[in-house]
Parts: structure tokens; C-alpha cells; sequence
């Protein structure tokens, strides 16, 4: 009997392991959403996706005084086939600056078109969101775009309303500019005629609005799969004509719908089941996550500063050059900054946060960093652990100045050279 | 005894090193990464591994750049700190022209007997570093926050050997040769089996 019970407990050791070798989980779909920041933006599919479901919506063209509100931007939604690990570039068009007297607005992230310059001058084209597999700066980029929702055409001075996406520009009353065409599945859009014609779309970009000095300018073209055709400048007394709308594009995605966004928030949306690439035969799990997916990024001036040659004791020894940091993401950062200790041949020195050779709280070997901000006198005293030194908002550049308390005198490295470094690290911003 | 310095030391030349090093970068370096934040939204078990969701580095610089995938962590944050030996990434270091993106696949094993709690770490490409002297580096970074469930020791056990047995099942020919010697054994003692040779 005793025999039995070991031997079916054994069994059970042995089945109960082999049943959680590859644990069953049925995981939530993940949505990570991306908005307009202005800048190309990029997503990884995870390991074990294979399909995705978007929706994209484009910008929306500016307004102007005297003429109707732009038509709506495109929403678009589909599902594609992506491949695990494939990176992603997402464009999120931006809405089109409103014309102002005579100041054009300018186009929209992606292909909006400014408007025209003139008396009364046009509006900017929206831009379209996209999703592509090459980067802006591959001159194929634009060839590689995977599902694209277009945007709206921007209004002319005083004159017709932008086109929504697809359509045409709204002409202003006779003899005033026309309207731009809308872009195709094929081609751009015809710019307006007028007193100065807009410009023709594109393949992703709108025409330029056209300008005339005495009347109103022409409203730029939207972004499209093929942009829209700028409006047609007016002449003395006249309003200009709107924009063209872009067109979208869908590809090889299935289970699609093209409709208008009433709230008109350019965004590109990304659902996956993060369980739809099935289990691993490794053990590994696919941890359930949400991400934030705002790209963090950061540049430095310079890669290494020089202090010259110190003496054991000295306060504020001053590191050449300054070091310019600049948040090139699009979201506003938190910057972090730590050091580390200090190591030569003949010594190596411990970086501390606080002392003095002067009151000796400042025990020998040990030396301090500290960071300078000669814009704002902030100051902070770095240990080897990350600490906050300054919140960036997007494409701001501070300058900050590296200073050293060397060590006091009796310590090691007499005559010696010593390597440290200073790092800096960029994160999402913070919220206490 | 320690030799006191009573004189004004020269010790600190980090001119030389400059000289002797790669001259420095004055134009752009820089380091980007496509997340933001990681938040893992179930309890992880002591004992298991975790493929985390990839992540893309990019070269936002004008010049070709090394990066290697660092962990680490805010002074003073109430999180535990997660060993740096729990990570691994794919790749762990990777050279990227100016605009180049890339993929990186980070996975996270917890040790059977690590504490339970709420982690946090910062993980992400840091530039490599070259040369001697005072050296200044970037890096880029998603905050990663996970909860350690707690675990018998048994059940952590339980979850290594199946990782074990996942990636080495030979291993299984062992405990599969006992428990059918066992087997037989019960059998054996329970019913009286005989076997004669055909004369």
C-alpha cells in the first residue's frame, strides 16, 4: 500500500510538471495608440504577432476667416499581416496651421501643403497618417506605406472651404480661386485655377495654395495616399479657393472602413493579442504588458569633456566644453544624470554626493561631480545612481556645465590619469 | 603610513588621454527608443521567465553608433530593484548607421527565490563609450514596473523544472525511467508474475 502512495505521488510530481511547461494564458488585446508629435515615430511587433489590427485618422486642414469650415479627415481601420520582431514606421499627419491676413498656414506633418500668400491669405493642408516599413529619410519610403488615412484640405482667404478627404476644395464666389481636386488612387490632385493657380498634389503631398497679393490665397492640399491640389488664388476683391483632399489607401489590409473623424484627432491606433503568436517551446513566457509608446530620445554636444590638469583640492574645477543636451523625441522628457567612480593606474577615486577638503568631510580618494546649469544656476551633485536633473520639452536643447571637487590632498593617483564618466539618461516625463 | 602631499600635485592630465583617444564627437550623438513605458500588467511568478514586448533603437545622430543594452535604475525610487542579471537582450549590443532602427527582444528570469513585490528598472540602449578621460554618454530608456507574486518554494521549483525540462527534454528520460521501474515494481509485488522459459 505504502509502495502505491510513492509511486502515483511521484506520477503526480512528474505530470504536474509537464503541465506547466508551457502554462496556458489567454491575454487581453493591447492597443498602443500613437498621436501627432511631429516626428516619424516607430513600433516593433512582438515576439508571436502576426496580425494587427489599425486605425489611422488624418489631419485636418486650417481654417480661415471668411470662408467654411475644411471638410473632415479620413478614418481609416483594417487588419494587416505583420511579422514578429518587424519595425514599423508610424506618420501621424498633423492638422494645418490656420491662414492668418497674410500669413499662409503652414501644412500639416506628412504631406499637408501650405496655403497661399495673399491679402487674405489660405489655410494649410491636414497631413496624412500612415504606416509604412521604410524610414522618411529612404527616398522609398513612400512606396512602402502599408494602409494611409488622408487628410483634409485647408479653407481659402475669404474664400471656399477646404475639401474633406477625397473630395474636392470649395470654390470661392466667381470670379474668385476654385478648388483643388482631390487626390486619386493614382495621381495628386489638380490644383484650382484662378488669378495664380494652387499646385498640383502629389504622391503623399498636397499642392501648394496659390498667392496673389490683392485677394485671397488659395488653401493648401491635404496629404494623401496622393495628396489634393492646392486652391486657386483670387484676385483684387476675391477669396481664394480650398484645398483638395487627400486620398487613403488600403492595401492588402482586410476587414477595412473608410469613414470621416468628427473629432479629427490625427492618431495611428495598433490592437494585437499579445497571445496570437501561440506559446513558446522554450519555458519563456510573453509577459502581459501595457506600453507607452512615445519614442524617447536624446543628443549630446560633445562625448567626452576635459578638465585639464588639477590639483588634489580644488573646488569647481571647470570641464570643457559644455555639454548641450537636446530632447530630439516628441514628447517632453525627464533627464536623469549619474557618474561614475573615478579609476586610474595609480588610484581610483569614490564619487560622492557631499563633503569638503575644507571642514574635511571630504574623506581622501573620494571626489565630486556636479552639474551646472548657467541658464537656470540649478545645480546638482551626482552619486553613480540616476538622479533627475531636468524635464526637456520636445526639441529643447539646455547646456550645462560638468564641474569637479578633486580630492584632498593625500589621496591616490598623484601624477596619474584618471577616466570617469558622466551619463545621461532620457526617459518619459515624470508625473510626480 | 600614507605620504602626505605638502606640495601642489600635478595628478589629473586628462588632456593626454583626450589626445590619445578618438577625438571627440562635436556634432550629433544621440540614442532613441520607441517605448516609453512598460508596465507589466499580471502578477510574474519566482522561477519563471518572461519575454518582454521588443523594443526599437534608433540612431538619431549623424554619425555610426554602438549602443549595448543597459539596466538600470532612479535614485531614491520606493520600487524594488530588479538584478541586472535577470535581463538579457537580443542583442545585446548593436552598431546602428545615422536614422537606423532596430529591434532589441529583452527577457526577464526571476530566480526561484527571488522577494516578492513591486520592481522597477530602467532598461535600454546606452552609446559605448570609447577611450579613457572624463567620458560623456547618452542612453535612452522605458521604465519597466513589474510585480513579483509570492511563491512557495515548492511551486518555484515546480515552475524551474518545466523551464528546465522546455529547453533540455532529455532530461526527462531520468524521472520517465523511474517512474516506470516504479511501476513495474508495484506491479511485481501486487500480482505474482512468473515467467518460465519454453522448455
Amino acid at each position: 500500500m505504502r509502495t502505491r502512495t510513492i509511486a502515483l505521488a511521484v506520477a503526480a510530481v512528474i505530470v504536474q510538471a509537464l503541465g506547466s511547461v508551457t502554462p496556458a494564458r489567454a491575454a487581453d488585446p493591447t492597443t498602443v495608440t500613437f498621436l501627432h508629435t511631429g516626428a516619424e515615430q516607430t513600433w516593433t511587433v512582438p515576439a508571436g504577432v502576426t496580425a494587427i489590427q489599425v486605425v489611422l485618422t488624418g489631419g485636418r486642414g486650417g481654417t480661415t476667416v471668411g470662408a467654411p469650415t475644411p471638410g473632415g479627415a479620413h478614418r481609416v481601420a483594417g487588419e494587416l499581416v505583420v511579422s514578429p520582431g518587424q519595425l514599423l514606421y508610424v506618420e501621424v499627419g498633423g492638422h494645418g496651421s490656420p491662414g492668418s491676413e497674410s500669413t499662409p498656414g503652414a501644412g500639416g506633418f506628412n504631406g499637408g501643403a501650405a496655403g497661399g500668400s495673399a491679402a487674405s491669405a489660405g489655410a494649410g493642408g491636414g497631413g496624412s497618417s500612415d504606416l509604412r516599413t521604410l524610414p522618411r529619410l529612404d527616398p522609398a519610403s513612400p512606396g512602402s506605406r502599408l494602409i494611409v488615412a488622408g487628410g483634409s484640405g485647408g479653407s481659402g482667404g475669404s474664400g471656399g472651404g477646404g475639401g474633406p478627404a477625397g473630395g474636392a476644395g470649395g470654390s470661392a464666389s466667381a470670379p474668385g480661386g476654385r478648388g483643388g481636386q482631390p487626390g486619386t488612387s493614382a495621381a495628386g490632385g489638380i490644383g484650382g485655377t484662378g488669378t495664380v493657380a494652387g499646385s498640383d498634389g502629389a504622391a503623399l503631398l498636397g499642392g501648394a495654395g496659390g498667392g496673389d497679393p490683392q485677394g485671397g490665397g488659395g488653401g493648401g492640399g491635404a496629404g494623401g495616399y496622393f495628396g489634393g491640389g492646392g486652391g486657386g488664388a483670387g484676385g483684387l476683391g476675391t477669396g481664394g479657393g480650398g484645398g483638395g483632399g487627400g486620398s487613403s489607401y488600403t492595401g492588402d489590409a482586410t476587414n477595412v472602413t473608410v469613414g470621416f473623424d468628427d473629432l479629427s484627432t490625427p492618431m495611428v491606433a495598433i490592437t494585437y493579442d499579445p497571445g496570437s503568436g501561440g506559446g513558446s517551446s522554450t519555458g519563456t513566457v510573453d509577459a502581459v504588458v501595457t506600453m507607452a509608446s512615445s519614442a524617447v530620445c536624446l543628443e549630446l554636444s560633445t562625448s567626452s569633456i576635459d578638465f585639464g590638469t588639477r590639483r588634489f583640492g580644488e573646488v569647481g574645477a571647470e570641464g570643457a566644453p559644455s555639454i548641450g543636451i537636446t530632447n530630439c523625441g516628441g514628447v517632453t522628457e525627464s533627464i536623469l544624470a549619474r557618474g561614475t567612480h573615478a579609476v586610474g593606474a595609480d588610484g581610483a577615486w569614490a564619487l560622492v554626493a557631499s563633503g569638503s577638503c575644507v571642514d574635511a568631510t571630504l574623506a581622501l580618494d573620494q571626489y565630486r561631480l556636479r552639474l551646472f546649469n548657467p541658464g537656470t544656476d540649478d545645480e546638482l551633485s551626482l552619486t553613480t545612481t540616476n538622479q533627475a536633473l531636468d524635464t526637456m520639452a520636445a526639441g529643447s536643447t539646455v547646456n550645462n556645465t560638468a564641474l569637479m571637487d578633486t580630492p584632498c590632498p593625500g589621496s591616490s593617483g598623484a601624477g596619474g590619469v584618471v577616466s570617469m564618466q558622466i551619463l545621461f539618461t532620457a526617459i518619459e516625463e515624470v508625473v510626480p | 603610513m600614507r605620504r602626505h602631499v605638502t606640495r601642489p600635485v600635478v595628478l589629473v592630465a586628462l588632456w593626454v588621454v583626450a589626445l590619445a583617444s578618438a577625438a571627440p564627437v562635436l556634432g550629433s550623438m544621440g540614442v532613441s527608443i520607441d517605448v516609453g513605458r512598460i508596465d507589466v500588467s499580471e502578477d510574474l511568478a519566482p522561477g519563471g521567465e518572461y519575454r518582454l514586448p521588443a523594443f526599437g533603437v534608433r540612431n538619431p545622430g549623424t554619425e555610426p553608433t554602438t549602443y549595448k543594452l543597459v539596466v538600470s535604475y532612479i535614485d531614491g525610487q520606493d520600487a524594488g530593484r530588479p538584478a541586472e542579471a535577470w535581463f538579457t537582450f537580443e542583442p545585446a549590443e548593436l552598431t546602428l548607421q545615422p536614422g537606423e532602427s532596430r529591434p532589441v527582444q529583452a527577457r526577464l528570469t526571476l530566480p526561484v527565490d527571488s522577494e516578492p513585490g513591486t520592481y522597477a528598472a530602467l532598461i535600454g540602449p546606452q552609446i559605448v563609450s570609447e577611450g579613457g578621460g572624463a567620458q560623456v554618454g547618452a542612453a535612452a530608456a522605458a521604465r519597466l514596473t513589474f510585480e513579483v507574486a509570492p511563491s512557495s518554494g515548492w511551486d518555484a521549483f515546480l515552475r524551474w523544472f518545466s523551464r528546465l525540462i522546455a529547453e533540455q527534454p532529455a532530461l526527462l528520460v531520468l524521472p520517465g525511467a523511474t517512474l516506470l521501474l516504479l511501476v513495474l515494481w508495484v506491479l511485481r509485488r501486487r500480482f505474482s508474475i512468473s515467467i518460465a522459459r519454453r522448455a
